[in-house]
């Protein structure tokens, strides 16, 4: 999904990392190296996204957003940062961001939870859903009855929670990071195949033999729930 | 409340010295000033009681001499003795029933006074008959008697205290206080110089230690002053930074130790790639396995950093109270698959509900730490449990490995530290400092439980 993304990082390494990889899927990117053009350019409120690196000079990264958020401007911003402990992430998720990510990062990770952020305010506003679905697969929201087709699917509590996250964002990669931030609440890295697990029992009750798989792996990056591979 | 005035605040006022040295000499110049009265006070109530005694003895002779004789006969000796009275200041007069004087150098007998022979000091106009100073207003002790019936004989003696006296202890003062200044200000000085001295001895360990000499401490006598006191301080707060320190470059020896075998193993794969350039079709595999070797020094990296932020407690802030029995059976939740996809049973014991003010992501990341370790060098049934008893709490995470033996379980504690039998394994070490480092955040301490057969590591922290 592309949009106009303004990216904020001063390390030229880093900015042409993320500048053309985010043009290569088809973004409008705008680059700044500093906090204070950063702010200038994200008032005018024309971007969709914001991509801002913590330690900015002339203006800290943690600053800027909190001058956006003063102004009303309530552009999604994914912080950018090399300050990685658990605790960082969540002072940096409860001043105003609407996501973080820690240096050194994956490009996958990246363009995931920006598509998320653009997809967010996409569809903002809209009515509360009972029913969410792909394909033939069909989870009723008030009820908790999953079904692929005719056939009706038992999920634990832990399941049917991964399976709604997945179907909220069908279409979208999901890394392991995000699931383990959307669906268990944790912000740290599980240095093991935890998430992989959890995702391998849901696909053995979702995408039973015969049927086309709607839970996809996407390589190098995490998953993706859709009707085509 | 007032503004003090502009003196107050200037910097010369400020100066702890000048004041100390301003209060020295106020106590000095006040504790002068309190001798000096005292020693007026004693000096004039001396000489009233002899101008008292002298009063007495007048009056008592005049009182003898009226009964021993007639009135007129009185009268006459009083004629005789008034000039010698008026002479020595004194005052006499001898007045009828009606009040009128019938000899005596007074005008009147003063109102107010009764005829029953006690003596009093009064103020009264001297007479004006040949005595210096007449007309001006003296101490007398008087004491009017009744005689002959209601006839009444009055007796006063003129106090001694003279201006003259008042002077010389006026000049006494002013004397005294020329020498008391100069003894207040060496006073001053000399509690000066011994406060400066203590303060030295701290002032100089702190200049020392910002110069880099970090082992300097300040000396200490043991007399538990606050002088001594602040040194302790000083020193304990020394000790404390001294320790950061230590700890912060054992921390950075150790990384730049452990990150040079997965950088070698880098170097290793690229050089091994660039070497032979034509077989692309194994690119991917070099390049995926250079990925991995960089999450590792990755987790190396946020594991230490973890460690650290644990260890000078900056994570308190976000610290809540939480059931630990709910925090458990999350951590359960997530990990439950994981352990049974290897084989193996993850076992919840949690009888009650057990409250405590924990960080919920570090402890969660801190117990998972265990889980995995269990998984990876333990056997059998993976046991969770929470306990909370006598305000502890204690969460336990068991299996049927081996665990640690004893003498191992200080290097597994370290920072990266590995042990023997689990070097073959990929991973940033066991990641029980972090462990260790989280439980004491949280006003903990880690316990090893060893038996045939199973092995367990508790965290035990103060319950909420």
């Amino acid at each position: 999904m592309p949009g106009k993304i303004l990216v904020a990082e001063d390390d030229g390494a880093t900015a042409h990392y993320v500048v053309s990889g985010l043009k290569e899927l088809g973004h409008n990117v705008d680059h700044v190296d500093n906090g204070r053009e950063a702010l200038f350019l994200a008032t005018d409120g024309s971007y969709d996204a914001v991509v801002l690196d913590r330690m900015l000079p002339g203006m800290e990264g943690m600053a800027v957003l909190q001058a956006l958020r003063a102004a009303q401007i309530d552009v999604p911003v994914l912080i950018l940062s090399a300050l990685g402990s658990v605790d960082d992430r969540v002072a940096g998720l409860t001043a105003g961001s609407d996501d973080y990510l820690v240096k050194p990062f994956a490009f996958a990770e990246l363009s995931a939870r920006l598509d998320r952020l653009l997809r967010r305010r996409r569809t903002a506003g809209t009515e509360a859903q009972t029913k969410l679905s792909c394909g033939d697969l069909a989870v009723d929201l008030l009820s908790r009855d999953v079904k692929r087709g005719t056939r009706s699917i038992e999920l634990q509590p832990r399941e049917y929670r991964l399976l709604e996250f997945l179907l909220r964002h069908q279409g979208q990669v999901v890394t392991r990071t995000m699931l383990l931030e959307g669906v268990w609440d944790y912000h740290f890295d599980p240095m093991t195949n935890v998430i992989d697990v959890h995702i391998s029992r849901l696909r053995r009750k979702i995408d039973a033999e015969g049927e086309a798989p709607v839970i996809h792996t996407v390589r190098g990056a995490g998953y993706r729930l859709g009707v085509a591979g | 409340m007032a503004h003090p005035p502009g003196w107050f605040r200037s910097a010369l006022f400020r100066s702890a010295h000048v004041r100390f040295l301003l209060l020295l000499v106020a106590i000095e110049l006040c504790l002068v000033g309190a001798m000096l009265g005292v020693v007026a006070r004693q000096l004039h109530g001396a000489i009233d009681a002899r101008d008292e005694s002298v009063a007495s003895q007048l009056r008592d002779d005049l009182i003898d001499q009226a009964s021993g004789s007639g009135s007129e006969e009185f009268r006459r000796s009083l004629a005789g003795r008034l000039r010698a009275i008026q002479e020595r200041g004194d005052l006499l007069a001898l007045a009828d029933e009606t009040g009128r004087i019938l000899i005596g150098n007074v005008r009147t007998v003063p109102a107010g006074l009764r005829a029953d022979g006690s003596a009093r000091w009064l103020l009264v106009r001297a007479p004006g008959v040949g005595a210096s100073g007449a007309g001006v207003q003296r101490r007398y002790f008087i004491s009017v008697n009744s005689v002959y019936g209601d006839y009444r004989l009055l007796v006063g003696h003129a106090s001694e205290r003279s201006e003259a006296l008042r002077s010389s202890i006026t000049e006494a003062a002013l004397k005294s206080l020329l020498v008391a200044l100069p003894l207040a200000l060496l006073g001053a000085w000399l509690a000066i110089r011994v406060i400066e001295g203590r303060i030295e001895r701290i002032s100089a360990t702190a200049a020392a230690v910002a110069q880099g000499r970090l082992s300097e401490r300040v000396s200490l006598d043991g007399s538990g002053d606050s002088f001594d006191k602040l040194g302790a301080r000083v020193n304990a707060m020394l000790d404390r930074i001294g320790g950061l320190v230590e700890e912060l470059r054992i921390l950075s020896d150790s990384l730049a130790h452990d990150l040079r075998s997965p950088i070698m193993r880098l170097r290793a794969r690229i050089d091994t790639a660039l070497s032979n350039p034509h077989d692309e079709a194994d690119w991917p595999e070099v390049l995926g396995a250079i990925g991995l070797e960089a999450d590792r020094l990755q987790a190396m990296l946020s594991n230490a950093l973890e460690i650290s932020r644990a260890e000078a407690g900056l994570a308190r802030r976000q610290m809540a109270e939480q059931d630990l029995a709910v925090l458990i059976a999350d951590i359960a939740d997530l990990y439950e698959p994981l352990v049974e996809e290897s084989g193996r049973t993850l076992t919840l014991d949690v009888t009650a509900p057990c409250r405590a003010l924990v960080h919920r992501e570090m402890l969660t990341l801190a117990i998972s730490n265990l889980i995995d370790n269990a998984l990876k060098y333990g056997a059998g049934e993976i046991i969770l449990s929470v306990a909370c008893a006598d305000g502890k709490a204690t969460i336990c995470v068991a299996d049927h490995g081996p665990g640690i033996p004893e003498d191992q379980q200080q290097i597994a504690l370290s920072r990266f530290g590995r042990l023997d039998n689990a070097r073959s394994e990929s991973g940033a070490g066991l990641g029980l400092a972090l462990v260790e480092a989280t439980v004491r955040m949280h006003g903990g301490a880690l316990q090893f439980g060893r038996t045939a057969g199973s092995f367990r590591i508790c965290a035990v922290m103060p319950a909420a």
